[in-house]
């Protein structure tokens, strides 16, 4: 795999340049599900829109409200945005991989798991009581979603033997995709994923209708911006890792003489889940912050701990 | 049953399904600044002044209308005329506190005040959403060729 300075750009410009047509899409595709034609104004059928938000962001008044905390409330936007990209840093596209890290995963639970504390930070530094809570509620979701998460993707290193990304692809090159061996887990990590990036229903940070918009309620501009950023790469990274963990990442047919082929397969696989996060936006209402912590804790996490008990008899029946 | 129900997810999916389909069929949206419904006969926008035939005002500053108003809109001015009647100097309906319930011209005894089928008025400055006489006098114009044309 090849691992220089070049990779490292593809990958962060492609996070970066992604970011626009993903929130264009999203727009269009939540509209055509409720009936309606979505960004229609700017350019044709509305393609020049994300320009358009993009002008409206930067030449908004930066606002830094007073008695916050200057120096957190100024850092979060960063660690959200940091924080993603650096998790996309060690994740392989195909044959692309900017940093090959032995313990990859790892890595990226720890630095994804980080823009979600960005959102904690901002709304503790903001001084305002709206946000104040959508940070809260940022900080609960982490309790419930990171164990369930912990023991999903556990399941999967038991059956996989490894942390490190090539190694799992190659896995399921010779035995068949992880999501036939480990649908619970699957399913488990779909859920969680949708609790990282912050998306319906499990946006409880945010919030227009109970907390004014959530734990960035203070913030205007780039620095708003930047949150959006935060997320959105942490959804095309995720994406990314689920068809890694589950879908055979770049495997497929004529992957492996092709490389290029292999990359296209894996941004196809990732592009389905990003879509799946656009279609349960669509779909479903914002759970409630004691219904989240309920399903979370009694449901999923139990339901997590038996299927690492079912990995592991199955490494040990079929000495995967 | 029930736990196998919960367990697949089939409530979700089901509605999962319906917004799939849905995306799938044709939107229903105006798109309003470019393209715009025509208000129903009935519809009660912001308000005229008719003027009677010979070109004379209709309303005779009775302030029926305003009596009626649940929230104080209209206001009037008037003087005494030559002859002793009542005058109107001015016509005031205040568009920012109106409901647009239409009692004032439920109330009117001279089908002197009316309501038109407007309904884009947003102005940028709040003085604007004042209507005088001349104002109203002016959409009672257009209300009274839209009347001719529809009724
Ligand atoms: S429509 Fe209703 S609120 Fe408006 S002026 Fe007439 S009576 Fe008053
Ligand atoms: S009720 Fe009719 S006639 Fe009387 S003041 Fe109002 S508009 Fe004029």
């Amino acid at each position: 795999m090849t691992s220089n300075f070049l990779s490292l750009l593809f990958v962060v410009g492609l996070m970066l340049v992604a970011v626009p047509p993903i929130t264009y899409l999203e727009r269009k595709v939540l509209g055509h599900m409720q009936q309606r034609p979505g960004p229609m104004v700017v350019g044709f059928h509305g393609l020049l829109q994300p320009l358009a938000d993009a002008i409206k962001l930067i030449f908004k008044e930066d606002i830094v409200p007073r008695g916050a905390d200057r120096l957190l409330f100024m850092l979060a936007p960063s660690f959200s945005v940091f924080g993603a990209l650096l998790a996309a840093s060690v994740v392989p596209i195909g044959f692309i991989q900017a940093v090959p890290l032995k313990s990859g995963l790892l890595f990226v639970m720890a630095m994804s798991a980080i823009s979600i504390y960005a959102l904690v930070l901002a709304g503790y530094a903001s001084n305002s009581k709206y946000s104040f809570l959508g940070g809260m509620r940022a900080a609960a979701q982490v309790l419930g979603f990171e164990l369930p998460m912990g023991f999903a993707i556990m399941a999967m290193v038991l059956l996989y033997g490894t942390l490190d990304f090539n190694e799992m692809v190659k896995w399921q090159q010779e035995h068949g995709w992880g999501i036939f061996y480990q649908p619970v887990a699957f399913l488990l990590f779909l859920f969680m994923m949708v609790a990282e990036i912050g998306r319906p229903p499990f946006d409880l940070p945010e919030g227009e209708s109970e907390l004014v918009g959530g734990f960035h309620t203070e913030y205007s501009g780039m620095r708003f911006a930047a949150f959006y950023f935060g997320e959105y790469i942490n959804i095309i990274v995720l994406s990314l890792i689920v068809s890694l963990l589950f879908l055979g990442g770049w495997s497929g047919p004529f992957a492996k003489e092709y490389p290029v082929l292999g990359v296209i397969y894996h941004l196809l696989k990732a592009g389905f889940f990003i879509f799946l996060t656009f279609w349960l936006r669509a779909t479903f209402p914002r759970y409630r912050f004691d219904q989240m912590l309920s399903i979370m804790w009694k449901i999923m996490l139990p339901v997590s701990i038996v299927n690492v008990f079912v990995a592991a008899l199955q490494v040990f029946l079929f000495r995967l | 049953m029930e736990v196998l129900k919960k367990a697949l997810f089939t409530d979700l999916l089901k509605g999962m399904r319906v917004t799939l389909r849905t995306m799938f069929k044709p939107t229903v949206t105006l798109h309003y600044p470019f393209e715009k419904e025509k208000p129903r006969k009935r519809f009660r926008g912001i308000h005229a002044l008719k003027l009677n035939p010979d070109g004379s005002l209709r309303c005779e500053a009775c302030f029926l209308c305003a009596t009626m108003c649940p929230s104080n809109v209209i206001d009037m001015e008037m003087t005494e005329g030559e002859n002793g009647e009542k005058v109107l100097v001015d016509f005031t309906v205040d568009l920012t506190r109106c409901l647009f319930c239409g009692l004032c011209v439920e109330a009117c005894p001279r089908d002197a005040i009316v309501m038109t089928d407007i309904y884009e008025f947003s102005q940028y400055s709040v003085d604007k959403l004042v209507l005088h006489k001349e104002d109203l006098l002016k959409l009672g114009e257009y209300y009274q060729k839209w009347e001719r044309e529809n009724k």
